[in-house]
């Protein structure tokens, strides 16, 4: 290298090839320089880029190694601080409609700013993401609104990467830099939309993931249900199986008791014909006429409870007066009420209702003609209405022994009969009230009894108003055990 | 006990938890003998106080200096992006801190004034003053010229000046708790240690010379009576469109003007900061009117050599065996001009000083200050230099 004094000029005395050399010289020195100039700025992009694909990169291993949203979220926003000099980042994922922030994550604003930042989601944020792939504001060169919003963040640029998914805007990165005023050239403009779209394939795989999961879990939890169900339906109809055997054994024995008595009158009349009197034979024929029409009544109460039972009774709902029903139960048993009272007390403005009139009669011929058969002459049995809740509620009360407490409940069981005197003279089917519970039910309502020894009966029965007529139906409940209603296989 | 040097980096997403990450790693060098003084340097992103507070809690008592930086130095590596927490303990050494402030109004007056608050601490056997003033707009001679009027011309300064990342916008220092600006904080090395400096850039002139035929301190105006600015239009073909891009000191960086320093073997560099008034050229330092100079063009292997010569000549002082710690002061533009490079040149320096077990700790600047001859010779005065495209190597040793 060349010391001491470096003449302005060349030497006048210098040849003019000398000069001619020294010019091309300073001409080749620029050619190089500007070689040099442009090897390096290309240079300075390829570092550049090889920083931004090692951004890319590093963020990509980081967030595809998980499906944990939250873990993705906070690595984003780390990753904005360690890789690309953020001061203050976040990433903020919105709900399903890209209206309102859902979840984020931010690394170096305070609570406050944060906060502050969200605050303005409406008002800058969401237009600005609506607005560009890579929307940059800088303190000096913001408008108004920005501007101020910059002070109040303490930040001199603020970068909002919007993300979408197929054009569906699913949430955004912000960066902010504190001191640094940023410019963007193209390539970085590119790097953050492509940094932008890294982020959000990762947040949707991990949702989709997610969502998967979630998938999977259902599916499972539903086969277990619906083995669950398979399970109790198999139990129940095991169980209905037994009550079916139960039945037919029950029933087999009611018919065979009229059936044997029948029988034996029968073979009687058929082989001592002649030697019975005239008076004996009436008394046989009358006993084989009675027990020939208990075993009707038998027969079609069972047609009736196996109907309802298997749900297919039609109900023929109509509005209906409830006083009329009982006058009309009330003319029909005149005759065999005889000296015994019967008594309605509805008061005036006792609502007319929804139900199938035939239905109700049959109820109240049961309750009434019941209670008749214990009720002693010149006692009263009333029947008197009021509402009650969402509905009514209907008494048959009677004068007579009662029912003792154990056997309260019981009286709704199909063939049971109380043992008493009155039963032994006149026995019934074991089927009325079993009947009433199941017309009840049917309506929506429900019956019991109650009673004290000695104090006589109330039978007291409610029916609900204003009743969804197709859920009646589905509520009509199986009389101990006896099921109606359909397998719960859906 | 001898001086013992740690040396710690972190780049955490969190500031706070960088600061004290590199705080604690830089401690562990120390075996729980408490530092004198910590030496912090910084990308831009770590300009906040959370790091400070981080730092300070976990070095105690001891003097906080340092500046925000273009990239960390290590014996690992070069660091972009992170923190370097330096940490030095010591029996018989004084690390003696202070701040200048208003670097851009008065420079001279900035130096003076870290000089005098340093002076004020009466530095016993002072060996040398490190220091790393705010690298933009500012003239690193007139601080320089303050901190000798204050200290005295014989006394070596060496160090860096603060960088932000290449953004060319602005630059902070940090003292104790306090992150400034616009400053110029320092420390002198006293007492019982042997100091070695070496420096060089390995730039190379080229195309003609020209004659600066009108200078104002660090303004050049003038070069052959025609607006400065010419000769990088002419030479690296920049236009006014590449101007309004990108700042004058992205674009120039790498091509600073030079010129020969009696009894000097390498040019003095200049950077060109900003383009002036009227096409004039403000430079990181002063250009006196008169001078011939030149444009420089840097090459991998010169510059390489030249890293490996100022380590070289900054052991020579000290000796291998005594070795206790090394700063490096680099400029950003031997960053940018190695490119991929720049891990290399780094290499070069750590196995020129003893290889992978020396402590070592610095950072990429935009200026450097170094006197320009090793240390060990002979004193004269006005031998300390602000330099651009540079590397300064600082070694410490204690026999």
């Amino acid at each position: 290298m060349k010391k001491g004094k470096i003449p302005k000029t060349p030497p006048a005395d210098k040849t003019p090839e000398l000069q001619k050399a020294y010019e091309e010289l300073d001409r080749n020195a620029r050619t190089l320089v500007r070689t040099d100039f442009q090897l390096h700025r290309a240079n300075e992009r390829f570092d550049q880029q090889i920083s931004h694909l090692h951004a890319l990169h590093r963020i990509g291993a980081s967030i595809n190694s998980t499906f944990d949203l939250e873990v993705i979220l906070s690595a984003i926003s780390d990753s904005m601080a360690t890789d690309l000099d953020f001061e203050k980042s976040g990433i903020v994922f919105l709900e399903k409609t890209g209206q309102k922030p859902f979840q984020s994550a931010y690394t170096g604003f305070s609570a406050g700013e944060y906060r502050r930042l969200l605050d303005r989601f409406d008002e800058l944020l969401l237009p600005a993401l609506q607005q560009e792939d890579v929307y940059l504001q800088t303190a000096g060169f913001a408008p108004p609104a920005w501007a101020g919003f910059l002070t109040d963040l303490s930040v001199a640029s603020l970068l909002l990467l919007p993300m979408r998914i197929k054009s569906r805007l699913i949430g955004f990165i912000v960066g902010a830099r504190t001191h640094v005023t940023l410019r963007l050239s193209e390539s970085e403009r590119r790097f953050y939309a492509m940094y932008a779209a890294q982020s959000s394939t990762s947040i949707e795989n991990a949702r989709l993931y997610e969502a998967l999961g979630q998938a999977n879990l259902t599916l499972e939890e539903k086969v277990q249900e619906r083995t669950k169900n398979l399970v109790e339906a198999n139990e129940r109809l095991r169980d209905l199986d037994q009550v079916k055997s139960n039945f037919i054994s029950l029933v087999s024995h009611e018919l065979r008791t009229p059936l044997t008595a029948i029988k034996g009158f029968i073979v009687t009349l058929f082989h001592y014909d002649k030697e019975i009197p005239d008076e004996k034979r009436h008394i046989y024929l009358s006993v084989l006429n009675e027990e020939t029409d208990r075993l009707t009544r038998l027969i079609t109460e069972l047609l009736d409870i196996s109907r309802i039972e298997s749900g297919r009774i039609d109900i023929q709902w109509q509005n209906v007066a409830m006083p009329d029903v009982v006058q009309r139960v009330f003319d029909t048993l005149t005759m065999k009420a005889g000296s015994v009272n019967l008594v309605k007390n509805f008061p005036k403005d006792f609502p007319a209702m929804v139900a199938d009139p035939d239905k109700l009669e049959q109820v109240f011929m049961n309750l009434v003609g019941n209670s008749l058969k214990y009720t002693p002459a010149g006692k009263s049995i009333t029947v008197s209405g009021a509402r009650h809740e969402d509905g009514i509620i209907v008494e048959i009360k009677d004068e007579g022994p009662g029912i003792i407490f154990g056997e309260l409940e019981k009286v709704f069981d199909k063939f049971y009969r109380l043992e008493n005197e009155t039963n032994r003279k006149n026995p019934g089917t074991g089927l009325g009230l079993p009947i009433c519970r199941a017309l009840i039910n049917l309506h929506g309502g429900k019956i019991w009894v109650e009673s004290e020894t000695g104090q006589g009966c109330r039978f007291l029965f409610t029916l609900p108003l204003n009743l969804d007529k197709k859920v009646v139906a589905s509520m009509a409940r199986p009389l101990n055990g006896f099921a109606t209603e359909k397998l719960g296989l859906t | 006990m001898s001086i013992e040097m740690g040396v710690g980096v972190s780049s955490h997403a969190d500031v706070g938890t960088a600061g004290r990450e590199a705080a604690l790693q830089a401690l562990s060098f120390l075996q729980n003998r408490p530092p004198k003084i910590v030496i912090v340097f910084s990308s831009i992103r770590f300009a906040d106080p959370r790091l400070l507070k981080e730092i300070r809690q976990a070095t105690g008592k001891a003097r906080l200096i340092g500046c925000t930086d273009a990239g960390g130095i290590t014996a690992a590596g070069a660091l972009r992006r992170g923190v370097t927490v330096i940490v030095l303990a010591a029996d018989d050494v004084q690390f003696i801190a202070g701040l200048g402030r208003g670097v851009t109004a008065d420079p001279s007056r900035a130096g003076h004034a870290l000089g005098k608050m340093i002076g004020d601490q009466k530095p016993t056997n002072a060996k040398a003053l490190l220091m790393f003033p705010d690298g933009l707009a500012s003239n690193g001679s007139a601080i320089l010229r303050g901190v000798e009027n204050a200290l005295g011309s014989s006394l070596p300064v060496a160090g860096g000046s603060a960088g932000d990342d290449f953004h060319f916008q602005k630059a902070f220092q940090y003292f104790d708790d306090e992150i400034v600006t616009d400053s110029v904080p320092g420390f002198l090395i006293g007492g019982d240690v042997s100091i070695g400096v070496g420096v060089r850039h390995g730039w190379l002139p080229v195309g003609s010379p020209r004659q600066v035929t009108r200078a104002v301190g660090n303004i050049i105006y003038e070069l052959n009576g025609e607006p400065a600015i010419r000769i990088y239009e002419e030479y690296l073909g920049i236009g006014a469109q590449d101007m309004r891009q990108a700042p004058l000191a992205h674009l120039a960086m790498t091509y600073p003007l030079g010129y020969s320093v009696a009894g000097q073997s390498e040019y003095l560099l200049r950077d060109a900061l900003q383009l002036g008034d009227q096409g004039s050229l403000v430079c990181a330092a002063d250009v006196a009117e008169g001078q011939s100079v030149r444009l420089m063009i840097g090459g991998y292997e010169s510059a390489l050599e030249a890293a490996k010569r100022a380590a070289q000549d900054a052991i020579t002082a000290v000796g291998p065996a005594q070795l206790k710690g090394t700063f490096v002061f680099c400029s950003v533009a031997r960053q940018k001009m190695l490119g991929s490079e720049h891990q290399g040149e780094i290499d070069v320096i750590r196995d020129a000083l003893g290889g992978s077990g020396v402590r070592m700790g610095g950072f990429y600047g935009y200026g450097e200050v170094a006197p320009l001859e090793s240390v060990s010779g002979s004193l004269g005065p006005r031998r300390n230099h602000f330099h651009n495209e540079s590397v300064v190597i600082v070694t410490m040793g204690q026999p």
